[in-house]
Formats: structure tokens, sequence, C-alpha cells
């Protein structure tokens, strides 16, 4: 693409030299400084072989230093990778051989338990300290990097919950961020200056527009870096004076519960305020606007369509309760592609939503399958099954109703219930487990032949494997899973007992 | 407050968060993956029904370790 991300972040640098481009703390970096520090940055050994492209693995905080590393990367053309720190080190070792990554950067935080992790790659530690930036190479790797076909065109993969077991990197091209910032920039009130929060960390797809709609555009990105500002949002954006907040709905909840939606000067610095990532509440949306007169933006999308493909704004005037939910889109969106879903039992007619256009990702990073599987033709136009099921009222809305497979949403992170199963499989003793989600739990029946095994047993080693938000809340033992019909685990007859049980 | 009442306050976030780790004074939210901010949120919320109070929003903000928390209710006791 001839403007693509990586020219648009150059032209601002140009056009917003004097601008801050990055705010956390008291640390404000301008677009001057930043062209600086991103010019430092590629001088660097790491970034030698401009000939070659590897993925480079990002394990640190959400900071500003690891905003640099990314910037760094899309200017240079390379191909990224943010994996959260809060992962266990069994699941950062398990991305990183399923990634190949030749190299690690991480934080000074970061350092010493990736250095423990067995591995060939080279580990890298970045620092800013003051007007400076560092990036050290503290273990040199050995690893060879064979190179995909495709790799050239990948901007960054980001690693989801796999149902196999392992989880899946998602590849996002160059092409499809240029897209989305198009398509986003169509529905948001931006202009050069503007701050925008950055609440999610690298490895969620939420980051993308956190970072890359104001650094293309001459905005700010302000980073919550602090604990406290993720329990006290409306603090961090009075402070910051936020034009744009993005964040899973369920920081939404958390403001209501906390009263903090109530505070009414704390909000006033906002435009517009984005919900993606989970089911926005409809009744969270109408005490939002009791108090506060800001649109909201209810957007959808999976990260296989790189961040969202469809949107329903809401005004504080809207009557909002002829809705029994709220709609994530229309019909007519030129992204959407329903096929009539047989099965199920609900009386509504339902259908499969299907993805479509400039902003379908590449397909899974080594698991051709698997992205043979999910990313598909349909009428002759390359498609994504996004295996979530909608319906459609008669003016078009088109309505979240749930999902085909056993995917879950908890705090807008994407959860495989296969995965904990597998996990859970690998224990000593367990001959079957099957795990749901009720009453917003993950609870976990666990069919074992073993009677010393104990539920602490079983915590332990998801703790090790998992993270903290795929772990279950509670694990139940049975002497068999009860089967249905067709030799299937009943998970109606699980999902029962949960609720006796909870 | 008594030792006793920092106890159930600790026993009160450990069974809130489902921290299995010993916590202590000087624990604090972000400490432990299960310990964020929609835990602690819940946590808040919990201590409310606990001790019947309510925390107004601004209070909330700086309430982020055992410490502080206790020390907040030490001082709604003594008011």
């Amino acid at each position: 693409m001839i403007n693509g991300v990586r020219e648009r972040i150059l032209s601002a640098l140009k056009s917003y030299s004097n601008q801050p481009a990055l705010l956390d703390g008291d640390v404000v970096i301008s677009y001057a400084t930043l062209e600086l520090h991103i010019k430092t940055i590629l001088k660097s050994p790491l970034f030698d072989d401009s000939n070659k492209n590897f993925p480079i693995a990002i394990v640190m905080e959400p900071s500003c230093e690891i905003a640099l590393v990314c910037i760094a990367c899309v200017v240079a053309n390379k191909t990224y990778v943010p994996i959260s720190p809060q992962n266990p080190s069994d699941r950062i070792d398990a991305i990183l051989k399923d990634l190949n990554a030749s190299d690690i950067v991480c934080d000074k935080n970061n350092y010493s338990s990736l250095e423990k992790l067995e591995g060939s790659s080279s580990c890298w530690l970045f620092e800013l300290s003051e007007d400076q930036v560092f990036l050290t190479c503290k273990r040199k790797g050995n690893r060879e990097f064979s190179e995909l076909s495709y790799f050239r065109e990948v901007q960054y993969v980001l690693y989801s919950s796999g149902t196999t077991g392992v989880p899946k990197g998602i590849a996002v091209t160059y092409d499809n961020v240029t897209s989305f910032l198009d398509w986003i920039l169509d529905k948001i009130d931006v202009a050069p200056g503007d701050r925008f929060s950055g609440h999610t960390e690298m490895s969620f797809d939420l980051s993308v527009f956190d970072l890359f709609v104001p650094l293309t555009t001459g905005g700010c990105y302000c980073p919550l870096s602090e604990a406290a500002d993720r329990v006290f949002p409306a603090e961090f954006i009075r402070n910051r004076r936020i034009n744009t907040w993005l964040s899973v709905p369920t920081v939404l909840d958390l403001i209501i519960k906390t009263r903090q939606v109530e505070i009414s000067d704390a909000f006033g610095s906002l435009k517009q305020i984005l919900f993606c990532g989970d089911i926005l509440n409809l009744k969270s949306v109408q005490t939002w606007f009791q108090f506060q007169k800001v649109p909201v933006l209810n957007l959808y999308g999976p990260t296989e369509a790189t961040v969202a493909v469809s949107s329903f704004r809401c005004h504080p005037s809207d009557d909002l309760s002829r809705y029994e939910s709220l709609p994530i889109g229309h019909r007519s969106e030129p992204n959407f592609l329903l096929r009539e879903f047989v099965g199920g039992e609900q009386k509504d007619k339902l259908y499969s939503l299907f993805l479509k256009g400039p902003q379908i990702a590449k397909g899974y990073w080594n698991k051709s399958d698997l992205s043979s599987e999910k990313f598909l033709s349909l009428h002759g136009e390359r498609a994504y099954d996004t295996g979530d099921l909608v319906k459609s009222d008669n003016q078009g809305h088109v309505f979240f109703c749930g999902r085909s497979d056993f995917q879950i949403k908890k705090e807008g992170y994407r959860i495989e219930l296969s995965e904990i199963d597998y996990v859970v499989g690998l224990i000593e003793g367990v001959t079957s487990s099957c795990s749901i989600f009720s009453l917003g739990q993950i609870v976990t029946f666990v069919a074992s032949a073993n009677h010393n095994l104990e539920e602490k047993i079983v915590m332990d080693h998801c703790k090790m494997k998992l993270p903290h938000y795929m772990l279950p809340a509670r694990v139940n033992f049975l002497e068999t899973l009860p089967v249905n019909v067709n030799g299937k685990v009943d998970r109606k007859a699980l999902m029962k007992l949960a609720e006796k049980t909870a | 407050m008594s030792k006793e009442s920092l106890e159930n306050l600790i026993l009160l976030a450990k069974t809130c968060m489902r921290i299995q780790e010993d916590i202590d004074m000087e624990s604090k939210i972000g400490d432990f993956p299960q310990w964020n901010s929609l835990s602690h949120v819940e946590f808040i919320l919990e201590i409310e029904k606990v001790y019947s109070l309510r925390i107004s929003p601004l209070e909330i903000h700086k309430l982020t370790s055992i410490r502080e928390i206790w020390l907040f209710l030490e001082k709604q006791k003594a008011s």
C-alpha cells in the first residue's frame, strides 16, 4: 500500500514534531524525540540484517517502552509478537517454540525470568532512561529461523487460546492494519493532539487501535501503567485529559459498580468512549447515559479480522429501550456474510457470521490446516468463520447470540475451554475432563480413578501452564463424566451440576 | 483494629480473589495474577458489604493495598 501504516507514522513524525506522541506518568515523548529514539533502536544489531525478516518476540509490561519497540518494528517493516509477561513461563516457552522466534526483547522486570527459559533465542534488554534508549543483547542465541513464504507482509502475530492445547498465533498484515485504520477513522472523531488511552496490553489487539490511531494522526498514546489507574479510570481520564477511551466492556461495569460514573467532571475531555472484545451490556450503556453525555461505540470483531469490522454508535438521546441487547452492527456492513445456521434450540432464526474484506488476517502462524478450516472461500471471496451466531431484526440490526463451539469470552479474553481440558488431561490419573462456563465462572469437571487427586493439585498444575484468566474457579471430581445419547460429554448435565454446586 | 480483624481482612482478600499464596500487610493489587483491577473492585465491594460501609469513588482510588485498606477501616472505626 502506498500510504500504509508505516508511511503514515513517518509522515506524522515530520508533521507533528513538537506535539506529544507518548505520555506515561512524568515521561513525555514528542514526535521529534520519538523519531530520534526510533533511529537509535534501528541502529541496534537486532535490526542489522534488513534483507532478512524474522519475528521479534516482545515480553514487556504496558508502557512507553513497549510502544517504542513496536513502532520501531513497524518503521523497519519487521514482524513483532507481543507476549504478555503475565503468562506463566511454560506458556511463554510454548509460544516462543511455536513461533520459532530468533529474538526476544524484554524489559528489566521480565529479563531475569526470560533468561531462565531454556531455548536458543537471543535475548535483548530494552531500557528507556531519561532521554535515551538502550537495546542491549544479553544472550546470543543460535536458533536458525526458517522464513515462511508470506512472512514479509505480516505486521504482528498475536497469540490466542487454541483448541489443541497450544496457543495459536494470528498473523495480521501491514495491509490489514492500514485497512482497519481507514475503516475506524471513518467512525470516530479524531484530530491532531488528541489523547488516547492505552488500557490493554500489547498482546491484546485493542492495543493496535490505542497505538496506531494516534500515531498516524498526530495524537498521543497514554498507557495505563499504574495498577491504580486501572481501578480508577475516571481519575486517569480526568488527569490525562483523554479524548478517546477504548477498553473491554467489563471496564464500563467497573466504572459503574464503583460509582465513578457519577463523578460529573471526570469524563468531560472525552469525545467518545469505545468498547470491544466482549458483549457490551445494554443496561450498562443506559446507566452511563444517566450520568454522562459522551457517545458510546460498541465495536465488534475478532483478532482474525484486525481489531473490529463493525460498530454500533449510541448517543445519549437514543431510545435504547427498544433493543433487547445492543446491536453489533448492521446487515448492510460490507464485511458481513450471514449464513443460516441449522441446529440449536432457539426460537429466532440464527445465522453463522462470516467476515470478509481487506481486514481478514493472513491466517494462523505456521498452522496451514487450521488456517484452511477457518479462512475459507465463500461465493468466491476469502472469508473468516467467526464461530459467532447472530440474529437480525427487521431493521437489519445484527445481534450477537452465542457461539457454535466451546469458545468463551472472559474479561475480554478469548478462551478455548478445550485448551483447559488438554492441560488438565496431562495430570497423572486424570481419565477425562470437561470445562464449562457457568454463571461467569470456569468450572472444570475431572473424571479420575485416583482418589488422592485434589483440587490443589489440579490448580497448581494449571497455574504452571495457563494464564490467570483461564484458571478454573472450581474443580469438581466425578467417577466418570456424563454422556448424552451420541456418546459425547453431556455439557447440559454438567451445567446443571455446576449451578447446583455453585 | 485488632490482629484478628487484620487476619479477617486478609482472609477476605484471599477468598474473594482466590489467592492461594500467602498475603500480608504489604500485598497490593498486581502482586498476583488473580489480583487485577476487576477482582480488586469485587474485593472492595465485598468489604463494603462485610463492614457495612459505603466507600466513595475517590477513596477507592487510594485503597490499593492491604495496608491502605486496613488503615482506612481503622479510621472508619474511630470516626
